[in-house]
């Protein structure tokens, strides 16, 4: 009886959230890799066995590969920009050199707080011809008939957006690597100062190998925040010029939402999940070390 | 002690101080120019904004948000918006924190498994539930409703409440739950009079996260609603680049409303914020 009730009185707490949870996440994420291999169509509700031919599809488009080299380049700019930048700022406050911390800290973070889309429609905006960049660019030049033009130029249309990226996601780096290096124990580095250990050697020699797992651990995270990234482009570009800024998510999103490929569209994002399981693996061998480490 | 100690050593001279003060205050003026920017133009009429984009609104005016409003309807908007985050988030902190506590203190050979389970959809991207989402909610017909978007708002959000929250309740003594038991009390009693109460540093966390991330959600909201009257704000703030798309004046408005909330609850949890990013942060990211 007392059995009885345990069992029934753990189900009862865990049913309203396990059933909301399969039913939007752990089902669909199946369904969608069965789909990847049909040609659904959603109004006749039909979906017919068409094998590898989705895939065959996009790997056989252009579009894909340059939504794969643009994503390619969100991660360099997450994983090279984001994280160094983070970090360099971190070690900053976390060395006091710089009084009012706290509001420099709080400078760097708030964009993370407001919205995506809201940043992108706030930057796209500054870039425009109404916005403020090319007048500071006008000004700078001293040549008024200057016009921007980055953000339609095919070649050139990524790099207001790594900067965006930028300016969005560093103060959320800043604030893990801050929380870490404050857990850093203060005897071990004052231990290197009696020692006559200079300022560099206990960067490189301690607080960076004290760090490593966070960072290996921030790099996989920038990559899968990469990997998923859609709001930001789809608002600033959307995807365009053409297709010169096209992310996966996008290309998915047009395969799916504006063309109705929804097979093609399960490919992709199937495509997606793969990239991600091998980061989880990472995670889970990254897990492991920082467990080994703070031993 | 470390940063006391270097702080008195001399060596650190002006160039390297003036360096790293221009590098912040650069940060600064990157963070507030845009925002400060963006708030002076939204009350400027459209001719001054197009004539010059520095200047200072010369005849200030409060038409951008009436028209946003009127005109773009901005008020349905913020209302779902405001829905969907309350509901959502009370639903995510009811349900996340009733799974933790039967995770972390009923036994159960089952717990392992479910746990895990949760802790997978900490690193599934949206667009892998995406297609098969939008075709089970067409058919069932939840697509373009407000108990859709409900739904499955919650349902992306349990992951990290009821990781976070098992966290939490873990490191409830068990005998504190033990001793209520030998008086009588029931799982139900021990987890409204006890557990709940115990938790509240952990559901204002969870409180945070959810509501910063339904009011910022924009993919999802953008497939699962086409109507106007279900639409929540980042979606209707997109929508203006449409037919609005020279109409700045109301743009500029429409982004004022949609992230001064977030700017508020910033200003007053900011603590609690950067604490839960710096903990979720290693976690998920």
């Amino acid at each position: 009886m007392e059995k009885f009730k345990r069992v029934s009185t753990y189900i009862i707490f865990v049913l309203p959230a396990l059933a909301i949870y399969l039913a939007v996440i752990a089902f669909p994420i199946i369904s969608s890799v069965g789909l990847s291999f049909t040609d659904y169509n959603i109004y006749k509700n039909q979906a017919i066995w068409t094998g590898l031919a989705n895939y065959i599809k996009i790997f056989k488009d252009p579009v894909f590969w340059f939504s794969m080299k643009n994503n390619f380049f969100v991660i360099f700019v997450s994983v090279f920009g984001q994280i160094p930048l983070g970090f360099v700022l971190a070690y900053l406050i976390y060395r006091k050199l710089i009084k009012r911390s706290g509001f420099f800290q709080a400078m760097v973070f708030i964009p993370t707080v407001i919205s995506t889309i809201i940043v992108g429609i706030l930057w796209s905006k500054m870039f425009s011809p109404i916005g403020v960049v090319p007048r500071i660019i006008q000004v700078i030049t001293n040549n008024p008939d200057y016009s921007m033009t980055i953000m339609t130029n095919k070649n050139l249309a990524m790099i207001p957006i790594g900067f965006v990226i930028l300016w969005m996601f560093t103060g959320n780096y800043l604030i893990i690597f801050l929380a870490s290096l404050q857990n850093i124990d203060p005897d071990i580095i004052e231990a290197a100062q009696i020692e006559g250990a200079t300022d560099g050697q206990i960067l490189t020699k301690i607080i960076i190998p004290q760090l490593y797992g966070v960072l290996v651990l921030t790099s996989i995270l920038a990559i899968a925040g990469s990997l998923k990234a859609f709001d930001l482009v789809f608002v600033m570009t959307g995807g365009g010029p053409a297709y010169y800024t096209n992310l996966l998510a996008i290309y998915m999103y047009n395969q799916s939402f504006i063309f109705y490929n929804y097979g093609v569209g399960s490919a992709i994002s199937t495509v997606m999940v793969a990239l991600s399981i091998v980061l989880v693996i990472l995670i889970r061998l990254a897990r492991r070390k920082i467990d080994t480490m703070e031993v | 002690m470390y940063e006391d100690t270097l702080n008195t050593r001399k060596e650190r001279n002006i160039f390297n101080r003036l360096l790293i003060y221009t590098i912040f205050i650069i940060f600064a003026i990157f963070t507030l120019y845009p925002l400060i920017w963006l708030f002076y133009s939204s009350f400027k009429p459209q001719l001054e904004i197009i004539r010059d984009s520095f200047a200072l609104p010369q005849v200030p005016t409060i038409s951008n948000y009436t028209q946003a409003i009127i005109k773009g309807k901005l008020n349905i908007y913020t209302v779902n918006s405001i829905i969907y985050t309350f509901v959502s988030t009370g639903l995510v902190i009811i349900f996340s924190m009733m799974a933790s506590f039967a995770f972390a203190k009923i036994k159960n050979r089952a717990t392992p498994f479910l746990y895990n389970s949760f802790l997978i959809g900490l690193l599934i991207t949206m667009q892998a539930i995406l297609i098969p989402l939008f075709i089970v909610m067409t058919r069932i017909g939840l697509r373009d409703t407000r108990f859709g978007i409900i739904i499955i708002y919650v349902a992306i959000n349990l992951p990290l409440a009821v990781f976070l929250g098992t966290e939490f309740v873990k490191a409830i003594p068990d005998s504190i739950i033990e001793s209520a038991q030998i008086d009588g009390a029931s799982y139900f009693r021990i987890f409204f009079k006890i557990i709940l109460p115990m938790c509240k540093p952990v559901m204002v966390t969870i409180l945070i996260f959810t509501a910063l991330a339904c009011w910022n959600e924009f993919m999802l909201a953008l497939v699962f609603t086409s109507s106007d009257s279900v639409r929540s704000l980042p979606v209707g703030i997109y929508s203006f680049s449409g037919p609005f798309a020279t109409e700045y004046g109301m743009q500029f408005a429409a982004l004022v409303i949609g992230m001064t909330p977030m700017i508020i609850l910033y200003a007053i949890f900011h603590r609690q914020i950067t604490r839960g990013f710096a903990a979720a942060g290693a976690i998920k990211g």
